[in-house]
């Protein structure tokens, strides 16, 4: 696993040298990407949720496509169409933006809930089926989404039981002082900072990586633990839905993948609780009585993390 | 933590390491095994070999930060590495022992053995002390670029790596002491075995090479204690002070200067300062001084062919004059010269063997058992051959799959017989147990001393959040505390634990609470 972490501080440190964000947020996204999961960035306009995704495109060497999601934007705009081609007398497939290994769709819930399902359907199924004929996406493939929380006029907010399919999510928030400064820095250059960033990567060494990840070892205290966050979500008299077994399954890889980028190959409690929040935040609903009190998810994911004993943890406090 | 200093560190310092700890001591090595009875099978080597030698460890490094830089590993790059640079190796000393000059361009002659030999072992321990450094630098990026609080979190949470980075130190460490006994006591022993048998002593190139081993091993341990102390720092949030280094280091490069000119004023057959001149200076000062009675100048065993006592520091040519000599105080000096060179020989020796005893050598003497390490390796050769044909099929079943798929497939097979080892060799889900409900046994002790401190386990923190928590009251005992949670969490949640892990975390454990 000591490639893997190697790889990952190269990766990390080519991000952050546009991205002047945190760390453990380029981290997580590495661990989506490691999972072959996808990413919902939920965040104000102007915080670099773009400029995060081209980074990371631009460090794992592969094809970008980025998409801008409109109302009027259709499914095949975003598959691919045939096209009559008149100087061969027959159709032409051509590829949509999907057909590529990092998709960023900005502002997912400006696009119709048609387009939206086949975003999605692509993103769980891993291949589009257009005119009956089905078409493997490329390998690796991660999108990454991102939604504005302010903007609700004319918008199509993506439903919780379809945030689900995403790997994890994040918020960005306003960078500090002396990262907002060294973006001003940054600009003082007539070329895009992205044009210094180098890939870190080929792309089928990525593949070798994502294959590895699934090789570290997670103990059955751990599995205990993760199904013990899981069911005190099920449990928590404040939530209308609970986080489903895709919850825990994305907190087990989770898991295995922090612990392979922090260069180990078995994973410990410290992973499970780093992940938990990106992880499980968009996997519950908040009833409305605990809402109106205050109540989020993510107050609610802390406090189960301050709940829920740590297998052996539990006997040694005794 | 600059990065700045990460790159010097990446581009020169450690490779230069690499290369001047095993070049030193091969040079030296090859001048002990001419002066010993190998001198009569071997060969004169060509004029300038060394340089070839010195020339292998330089294409090491540079080819191996070529080839992090592309990200690319594993066992048969390096060894068309090795094939390569050897063979270059080979043309180079066939030109340099001027044979093609006459007609003959053929490498393989008997006087390209131990040249190619040397060469090989260049090759070798640059790689070695290479991979040894690699930790080191992980841990440095990961630092790279913080400061004060954020150094000190990180370089917490980077533990793992600084474990890693302390044990490649150490393991160095070792080497070079062990480098230094495969040198400096076969020459001992080789200069006192022609003395007795009356040949003519080494010639002084001779005793200048294993000396400049002997400095460059010493000064290698020096540095190596410096990067191990600059981690200590680090895991206190203290960055490195370049002037501090130099100002730690100027003490012991000055007592390795000093010691270098005692080792030459050593007497010997022809001593450049012997102690019957030390004698007579002191008698010349007796003699400012009036004496009750008139002292004697050491009786100094005189060397067949130099009974008269003269040597290069003669009393006559400086017009001391001649002295009554007491023989008890001769004596007395004679003794004292005696006691004061074993003395300086003695705390030579302690100095550079006292590594060899420390925990993380007995350790990994344990571990290089040679027996033990034969056998694993002769294990590992047969299950690579049982993994080829295996491999080899399912290429062939597999159309339109590439060639490396073999060697891929053969690793992959490896590593998970390996685990599968390990996982029998931990004695399976009973041993485990054991050593888990022994690492809890030892973590509630821990638990108790931070309790006493006003930190309770709750028992909804892990182990290393927990060890957090108590360093930040304890914060002394950091490092210690770090170790302990990183051993704990290997212990209870790893599939193949370290062995004998829980005895190390035990005297952790003693060494936090108590």
């Amino acid at each position: 696993m000591s490639e893997i972490r190697e790889w990952a501080v190269s990766f990390i440190a080519s991000v952050r040298s546009v991205f002047q964000g945190r760390e453990e947020t380029v981290e997580k996204v590495l661990v989506a990407l490691l999972c072959r999961g996808h990413v919902l960035i939920e965040d104000m306009p102007g915080v670099g949720k773009t400029m995060l995704a081209r980074a990371v495109a631009s460090s794992v060497g592969g094809k970008f496509s980025q998409l801008q999601c409109t109302p009027d934007l259709l499914p095949a705009d975003v598959l691919g169409v045939s096209i009559y081609n008149q100087a061969r007398g027959d159709f032409e497939f051509r590829e949509g933006p999907i057909m590529t290994n990092v998709l960023l769709v900005d502002e997912i819930s400006r696009a119709t809930p048609r387009t939206q399902s086949a975003l999605l359907e692509a993103m769980a199924e891993g291949q589009v089926s257009v005119e009956g004929r089905s078409m493997p996406l490329p390998d690796p493939f991660l999108l990454i989404a991102t939604e504005s929380p302010v903007e609700s006029e004319g918008t199509f907010p993506l439903p919780e039981v379809q945030k689900d399919r995403f790997f994890l999510s994040l918020r960005l928030g306003y960078p500090d002082r002396g990262a907002e400064l060294a973006i001003m820095l940054q600009q003082r250059r007539l070329e895009t900072p992205l044009s210094l960033v180098r890939p870190v990567a080929g792309m089928a060494e990525l593949v070798e990586m994502q294959r590895q990840v699934l090789t570290v070892h997670v103990s059955p205290l751990l599995r205990r633990y993760i199904l013990g966050l899981v069911t005190a979500t099920r449990l928590d008299a404040r939530l209308a839905l609970g986080v489903s077994p895709r919850g825990s399954l994305a907190l087990y890889k989770g898991a295995q993948a922090l612990a392979a980028i922090r260069g180990r190959n078995y994973a410990v409690p410290e992973d499970v609780r780093d992940i938990a929040l990106p992880v499980l935040l968009k996997r519950m609903i908040v009833k409305e009585d605990a809402s109106s009190q205050g109540m989020t998810e993510e107050a609610i994911v802390k406090e189960l993390l301050e709940k829920v004993a740590v297998p052996p943890m539990d006997t040694v406090a005794g | 933590m600059y990065e700045q200093r990460l790159g010097t560190l990446r581009s020169l310092v450690h490779p230069a390491l690499a290369i001047l700890l095993p070049f030193t001591f091969l040079q030296a090595f090859d001048a002990v095994v001419r002066l010993g009875i190998f001198s009569g099978l071997l060969p004169p080597a060509p004029t300038g070999f060394l340089f070839v030698v010195f020339l292998m460890g330089a294409s090491r490094t540079a080819i191996a930060n070529f080839l992090s830089r592309e990200r690319v590993s594993g066992l048969f790059p390096r060894l068309r590495e090795a094939i390569l640079t050897l063979a270059a190796a080979l043309v180079l000393l066939t030109f340099l022992s001027a044979r093609p000059f006459h007609g003959d361009f053929n490498p393989l002659q008997y006087d390209m053995i131990w040249p190619m030999l040397l060469c090989a072992s260049q090759w070798l321990f640059t790689l070695s002390v290479q991979a040894r450094l690699r930790p080191r630098e992980l841990f440095l990026s990961l630092l790279s670029g913080k400061a004060g609080h954020a150094l000190k979190n990180a370089a917490r949470d980077a533990g793992g790596e600084a474990g890693e980075a302390h044990e490649g130190l150490g393991k160095l460490s070792t080497l070079a002491v062990v480098l230094e006994l495969f040198v400096i006591l076969p020459y001992i022993g080789l200069q006192a075995a022609l003395v007795i048998q009356g040949f003519s002593p080494p010639a002084m190139g001779v005793t200048a090479r294993v000396l400049l081993y002997a400095v460059a091993g010493v000064a290698f341990l020096v540095i190596m204690n410096g990067f191990k102390e600059e981690q200590l720092h680090l895991l206190e949030g203290i960055a490195h002070d370049p002037h501090q280094a130099i100002r730690r280091s100027a003490g012991p490069l000055a007592g390795i200067c000093s010691l270098f000119l005692v080792a030459l004023l050593l007497p010997g057959r022809s001593a450049l300062l012997p102690l019957s001149a030390l004698a007579r200076f002191l008698n010349w000062l007796a003699h400012l001084i009036p004496p009750a009675q008139p002292i004697e100048a050491p009786q100094i065993a005189r060397q067949p062919g130099n009974e008269t006592g003269a040597g290069i520091f003669n009393g006559s040519q400086f017009g001391l004059p001649e002295v009554h000599e007491s023989p008890l105080l001769g004596q007395i000096l004679h003794i004292v010269g005696i006691i004061l060179a074993v003395a300086v020989a003695a705390g030579i020796l302690f100095f550079i063997v006292r590594p060899l005893f420390s925990r993380d050598a007995r350790r990994s003497a344990r571990r290089l058992h040679p027996l033990r390490r034969a056998v694993r390796n002769v294990r590992l050769i047969l299950r690579f051959l049982a993994h080829l044909p295996r491999a080899i099929s399912a290429w062939m079943r597999t159309p339109g799959k590439s060639l490396s798929a073999i060697p891929r497939a053969i690793i992959d097979g490896l590593r998970e017989s390996i685990a599968e080892r390990r996982r029998a060799a931990s004695g399976g889900d009973r041993t485990r147990r054991a050593a888990r409900s022994r690492a809890v046994h030892e973590f509630r002790r821990l638990a108790r001393w931070g309790r006493k401190g006003g930190i309770a386990l709750t028992g909804t923190e892990g182990p290393m959040e927990y060890a957090r928590l108590l360093a930040a009251h304890a914060p002394e005992k950091a490092s210690a505390l770090s170790q302990a949670a990183l051993l704990f969490e290997e212990l209870v949640y790893a599939d193949a634990p370290a062995e004998r892990g829980e005895r190390a975390l035990s005297r952790i454990v003693d060494g936090i609470v108590r």
